[in-house]
């Protein structure tokens, strides 16, 4: 406003104060135009000053008064070049956002690079986005250095860096956070930190645990086979392995030998039926087992000669005349190798729906996990393919391994009959 | 059962602990909020310096709209009525490391740390009066008037005497206001927030879980169909017949 304050201002206000400001330092950084970081903007500026192989110039600061109105920052550095006498090298002045000027003498790279640069890598505008107005002085400065050599991530990097960067947009709703905003996001964070690391956790720790049917979890294959079999084998030697055509030929052969021992000693004991149903399946067992050799295919028939071994012996255990009448022996229908049916489960079937005696893992199991003995059936392109015995054709899908009779080993002797060559 | 109850154990443990440490996270980040919201550079750092010793500060660059005389008898006034009021002239600029001269004068307000009234003056429209955060002008006597706005047109050392001359006795009155409603009200916004991100991160997992083959739900598969079939009530006879009659 009024003139009486500005000689002494401890700042350059006029034109021969920056000449002077200026050939005391090639750099004049306004505090008022430092972007926050006038000290730092100062260095940058010398820095490329020094890298310039030219002598070189820079102002940003407040136009100076008496300058003229048309282009004030032209005009400035025009009178500092000559001021100053710049026969080779550059002024660069920057008076606001909006009023730069950029001036070369001599070898100095003609100032056109600059507009140039900016053009080419920005056809479409926008190359001062984000920048400072010392910010833009400065990569300006850099192009000039260049000689307009700059590609545009180098040209773009002044804008990523916090001395030359405009500052973050003022936020207009920004409020300390008080207390009402502590609980919240205290709140906030506690509640999903935790329920979400639970949820993980827990989804972690039953991981396998919740594995999806095919072929069941481990842990349930394990428990669906041998073990009750073997308990049930009466034998302390090392388990068997009842997938095994020889061990399953074993086992049949101990509980046989079993079966035999008991019956000689026990069987003047037995009702009629029961000595019947014992002598019958015992016998049928034999020829069964006769017949039978230790390839995979034998397995459904060793099974069966084990069930009817089995039934033997739940006749002699439960058919003397003291007692009342017991139920048939049942065995678990899906696969007889998980031993006795104390519970029933019902199966679908085509549209219908049958209860079937079984084991306790094979009631408790889903129909997906459900893996019932597999017997060869055909498969396409005259192949064989294993399938569940109970769809192939054979006595042990008729009877069910006696799930749907009561003597077994009549229907089965019968059958034996018929195929016998 | 133990493992499972052991696993429990584990998943609680290590799901609070995880909790408490978001807490401290989060409080870690609010304490630090403001000081990066009010993040100063050097011409308010310059202001925020000089205003710890002398409620008044003319910056070199303002010293044409406040010679010495003024800003010693505005340092008279703030002083004789022990007014909270700091005074900043300095000449307007968009290039001085703040996006806008209000926030620089939140700036300066919020770094002299004690409830105050900030004059930002910079000799045209754009001066400015800014009342810490958590105040506002009080009452101008009985009156329900709040005091006049700074006049920004003329000299500074007329128009910022008439301003303070218009200040209530105790300018400055606290607000109660807070935008959750205080700690209980913040806890319940706190869980509204959270409850839809720990369901998305819900159906997430179980998302997860299902295209891995598993159930939506965090349970074996077995479990959803333990109960299979309803009982038919009808004996189990049927196509697969029995040869033969049973007895």
């Amino acid at each position: 406003m009024t003139a009486r304050f500005t000689t002494d201002v401890g700042y350059p206000s006029t034109v021969d104060q920056l000449v002077a400001a200026l050939r005391e330092d090639p750099v004049y950084v306004d505090p008022t135009f430092g972007n926050g970081h006038t000290d730092a903007a100062r260095d940058g500026l010398r820095d490329l000053v020094d890298e310039a192989g030219f002598t070189t110039y820079v102002v940003v600061a407040p136009a100076p008064a008496d300058l003229g109105a048309n282009d004030p920052a032209r005009d400035l550095a025009t009178r500092l070049q000559t001021e100053l006498d710049v026969e080779d090298g550059a002024v660069l002045v920057t008076l606001d956002s909006y009023q730069s000027a950029v001036v070369t003498t001599g070898s100095a790279p003609d100032a056109r690079v600059v507009g140039d640069a900016a053009t080419e890598l920005f056809p479409e505008g926008g190359a001062d986005a984000g920048l400072s107005a010392v910010g833009r002085t400065a990569r300006d400065l850099d192009v000039l250095v260049q000689d307009g050599d700059v590609d545009r991530s180098e040209y773009e990097s002044w804008a990523g860096q916090a001395v030359w960067r405009r500052p973050d947009e003022w936020d207009l709703d920004y409020e300390i956070p008080g207390e009402g905003a502590y609980a919240v996001w205290t709140t906030m964070s506690f509640v999903v930190g935790s329920l979400v690391c639970w949820m993980l956790l827990r989804t972690a720790f039953r991981w396998r645990e919740t594995a999806p049917a095919p072929g069941g979890s481990s842990r349930r294959r394990q428990e669906a086979s041998p073990a009750p079999v073997t308990r049930r084998g009466g034998s302390t030697t090392p388990a068997l392995d009842l997938d095994d055509p020889a061990d399953l030929r074993r086992l049949v052969d101990r509980t046989l030998d079993d079966a035999a021992q008991r019956l000689s000693r026990r069987g003047a004991d037995l009702s009629p039926e029961h000595r019947e149903t014992a002598d019958g399946s015992y016998d049928t067992a034999r020829l069964v087992l006769g017949r039978a050799g230790t390839a995979a295919a034998d397995v459904p028939d060793l099974v069966g000669a084990l069930v009817l071994a089995r039934t033997t012996l739940h006749a002699v255990d439960h058919g003397t005349r003291r007692r009342r009448p017991g139920t048939p022996y049942r065995t678990c229908f899906f696969d007889p190798r998980h031993g006795d049916a104390p519970v029933r489960r019902p199966v679908a079937l085509g549209d219908d729906e049958i209860e079937v005696p079984a084991c306790r893992a094979c009631a408790r199991s889903a129909v997906a996990d459900l893996r019932p003995l597999e017997a060869p059936g055909r498969g396409r392109l005259g192949r064989t393919r294993p399938q569940p015995y109970y769809l192939a054709d054979s006595v042990w899908a008729t009877t069910g391994y006696g799930a749907f009779v009561d003597d077994l080993w009549q229907v089965v002797a019968t059958d034996l009959r018929g195929r016998r060559p | 059962m133990i493992r499972s109850a052991t696993s429990l154990l584990v998943s609680l443990v290590v799901s609070v602990a995880v909790g408490i440490g978001a807490v401290l996270w989060t409080l870690d980040r609010l304490d630090a909020d403001p000081d990066s919201q009010y993040a100063a550079g050097d011409r308010v750092q310059t202001a925020v310096d000089a205003l710890a010793d002398d409620p008044v500060y003319v910056a070199p660059d303002g010293r044409r709209m406040l010679d010495e005389a003024g800003e010693a008898e505005i340092e008279r006034l703030v002083a004789e009525r022990d007014l909270p009021v700091r005074v900043v002239v300095w000449s307007e600029s968009g290039e001085a490391g703040y996006d806008h001269y209000i926030q620089a004068a939140e700036q300066i307000s919020y770094h002299l740390g004690e409830p105050g009234i900030l004059v930002l003056w910079q000799g045209s429209e754009a001066t400015h009066v800014e009342v810490s955060e958590g105040y506002a002008l009080g009452y101008v006597g009985d009156s329900y008037d709040r005091p006049a706005d700074l006049d920004p047109l003329g000299d500074a050392d007329l128009r910022i005497p008439e301003y303070l001359a218009g200040l209530p006795d105790d300018p400055l009155e606290e607000r109660t206001w807070d935008y959750y409603g205080g700690p209980v009200g913040g806890f319940f916004v706190g869980l509204l927030y959270a409850l839809p991100v720990v369901l998305g991160v819900w159906i997430v997992i179980g998302i997860a879980r299902v295209s891995t083959g598993r159930r939506f739900l965090n349970r074996p598969v077995e479990a959803r169909r333990r109960p299979t079939g309803k009982p038919t009530g009808r004996p189990p006879r049927d196509r697969k017949a029995p040869a033969k009659k049973p007895r």
